[in-house]
């Protein structure tokens, strides 16, 4: 009975959002007041419990949400200059080679657009795109949805990954390798599928060498940068080293040749200096001590009592998530959007009025997304406080045994479905992921790697984009057909991320459970 | 009535969810401070604007 009273709010969310199709924002809502009414009525939670429950999922919520707001603003203030669009048409000059543009547009260049923006981005850029060069309107869907997959979890310049962070208690550095391996070891099967969507198996079997290669590149600089503390840029430092590497292996698969306009360079290298300057800064942050420390001094940091719910459940006194605010990732995003907006207007790219009309975008397309953040975020942490989390963890444990890690990723994925979001995924499951991994002795790490890779690679399916991708393709109305298609794609990958964790659990422990 | 009620949300789906975002998050700030001082009334009306955000956000179809 506990068991399922706490299990409650997650299956509300899932029915709404799935069954009833419910936004994030609205089903986020009645989570929210059904955990609060659990807590208060069966566990114990008293006000004093619930009120500091509150400010610390305040606390959480900003730290996703700082990054949310300005990796949107950052990418108005492109979209906005038209650099979104400039990189997209430069793309099809480098091949005519239809398996190679599927690779190079909707997985490469997906995945960059998902490092830089995400929100549903890189689909409804791209699908058009692939229209215009003459894919079938589900192919132009399904290739760039399969595509940027892999690139979620540390896309959106890091939101998803501070999401896991924040639920889960544990460092970056701790959590960023095993995530990041996995990601890259799925960006060669998704490059493969990517591949298989655009040409069937001929296509895959012509190009499994540049798929190899621009999957080892973009793997390994994701896996590499995300280790050197630099998440919020990793899948976007992955998808700029995936367009270096495809520009001159796109030659060699250069297919039929097309008329086209000539390629304005000057024009491409200002619609990238917006992100160069990204990667500027960021690095600067990162690795000049003195820039370091000085944008450090401000933080914002609360401390907590110890909390107990009448069911004797315990929450230990300890810090709430700490955020330094100047060198927070929203705030290094901030201060590369400004920099970008005075680049681009200083090469007149944008019409009178630009300014405002991006403000003016941002806040509309964040706020209903920040709704849905702060309402998931508050249901967890009362969830948490009121132990249950812990039931729900002791019952995995105890159902799944020694199985859990096989299983991890799928909860990731259905969070991911369910919620339409990795960031959400990780915020409602991350808690409990790490919990279960406890009771059972699990390293925490290797388990929230399965969760956010299959969040990741699985939020690809989430209702809302795929009515996105359909729309900007003329798809609308057959959204059912993309989901049938993404389903098989998608299982597999969640499934190849299953295996993965599996083994490196046993790996970690050293013995073989059967 | 109702109808018309949630056509209204639904066309002001924005400054709605901007009103529900601050109830969420406003309030939250002072519950801090709220159950410092254990002033456990003070601590029942916040928590209820919080509510109040969330409800406004089931309200938006």
């Amino acid at each position: 009975m506990p068991f399922f009273l706490a299990l409650f709010p997650i299956l509300i969310i899932l029915l709404l959002m799935v069954g009833l199709r419910w936004g994030a924002a609205r089903a986020g809502g009645a989570g929210y007041l059904s955990a609060l009414l659990l807590a208060v009525l069966y566990f114990g939670a008293d006000t004093r419990l619930l009120a500091y429950a509150h400010t610390k999922a305040l606390l959480l919520s900003l730290d996703v949400l700082l990054i949310i707001w300005a990796a949107f603003l950052l990418y108005r203030v492109a979209d906005e200059a038209g650099a979104i669009r400039t990189i997209g048409l430069a793309l099809p000059h480098l091949t005519a080679d239809r398996g190679m543009q599927a690779l190079i547009i909707g997985w490469v260049f997906a995945s960059f657009l998902q490092g830089v923006g995400g929100f549903g981005v890189p689909v409804a850029v791209i699908a058009p795109l692939l229209v215009g060069l003459g894919f079938a309107p589900l192919q132009a869907v399904v290739i760039p949805s399969i595509g940027h997959g892999w690139a979620v979890t540390f896309g959106s310049l890091g939101s998803s990954f501070q999401a896991l962070m924040a639920s889960s208690g544990l460092p970056g550095e701790v959590l960023a390798p095993d995530s990041a391996l996995f990601l890259g070891i799925a960006a060669i099967l998704v490059g493969l599928l990517v591949a298989h969507a655009a040409g069937g198996r001929q296509a895959v079997v012509r190009l499994i060498a540049p798929v190899f290669i621009l999957a080892l590149g973009m793997g390994l600089t994701q896996y590499l940068v995300a280790g050197a503390k630099l998440w919020n840029i990793a899948s976007f430092c992955g998808g700029m080293l995936g367009l270096l590497i495809g520009i001159p292996l796109a030659r060699r698969f250069k297919g039929e040749a097309e008329e086209r306009e000539a390629l304005a360079l000057r024009a491409v290298a200002i619609a990238l200096s917006g992100y160069v300057i990204l990667i500027a800064i960021t690095l600067a942050v990162q690795l000049v001590p003195g820039i370091k420390n000085f944008l450090g001094q401000v933080v914002i940091r609360v401390e907590f009592p110890e909390l107990a719910s009448a069911s004797g459940y315990i929450t230990p006194a300890g810090p709430g998530r700490n955020i330094p605010i100047f060198r927070h990732p929203g705030a290094i995003l901030t201060y590369s959007s400004t920099l970008a907006y005075f680049i681009y207007k200083r090469a007149g790219l944008y019409r009178p009025k630009a300014a405002n009309r991006i403000i003016k975008g941002t806040v509309e397309k964040v706020m209903s997304s920040s709704v849905s953040i702060a309402s998931m975020v508050a249901m967890a942490v009362i969830m948490e406080h009121a132990g249950m989390i812990e039931i729900l963890a002791q019952g995995l444990a105890s159902s799944m045994g020694r199985a859990f890690p096989l299983v991890a990723p799928w909860i990731g994925a259905l969070g991911a479905f369910m919620t339409g979001s990795n960031t959400n995924s990780n915020v409602v499951f991350g808690a409990l992921q790490v919990r279960t991994a406890e009771l059972l002795n699990y390293q925490a790490a290797l388990i929230l790697a399965g969760q956010t890779a299959g969040a990741s690679l699985a939020s690809v399916m989430a209702p809302t984009k795929i009515v996105v991708g359909a729309s900007t393709a003329g798809m609308a109305g057959k959204e059912g057909d993309v989901m049938r298609q993404l389903l098989a794609y998608t299982g597999l990958l969640v499934l190849l991320i299953s295996v993965l964790t599996m083994g490196s659990v046993l790996l970690d422990n050293n013995n073989l459970w059967w | 009535m109702t109808v018309n009620a949630f056509k209204w949300f639904k066309k002001n789906a924005f400054k709605v969810h901007s009103v529900a975002f601050l109830l969420m998050i406003i309030p939250s700030a002072f519950l801090y401070f709220a159950a410092e001082r254990g002033a456990s009334g003070l601590v029942w009306v916040l928590l209820g604007l919080v509510i109040a955000g969330n409800i406004l956000a089931i309200l938006v179809r």
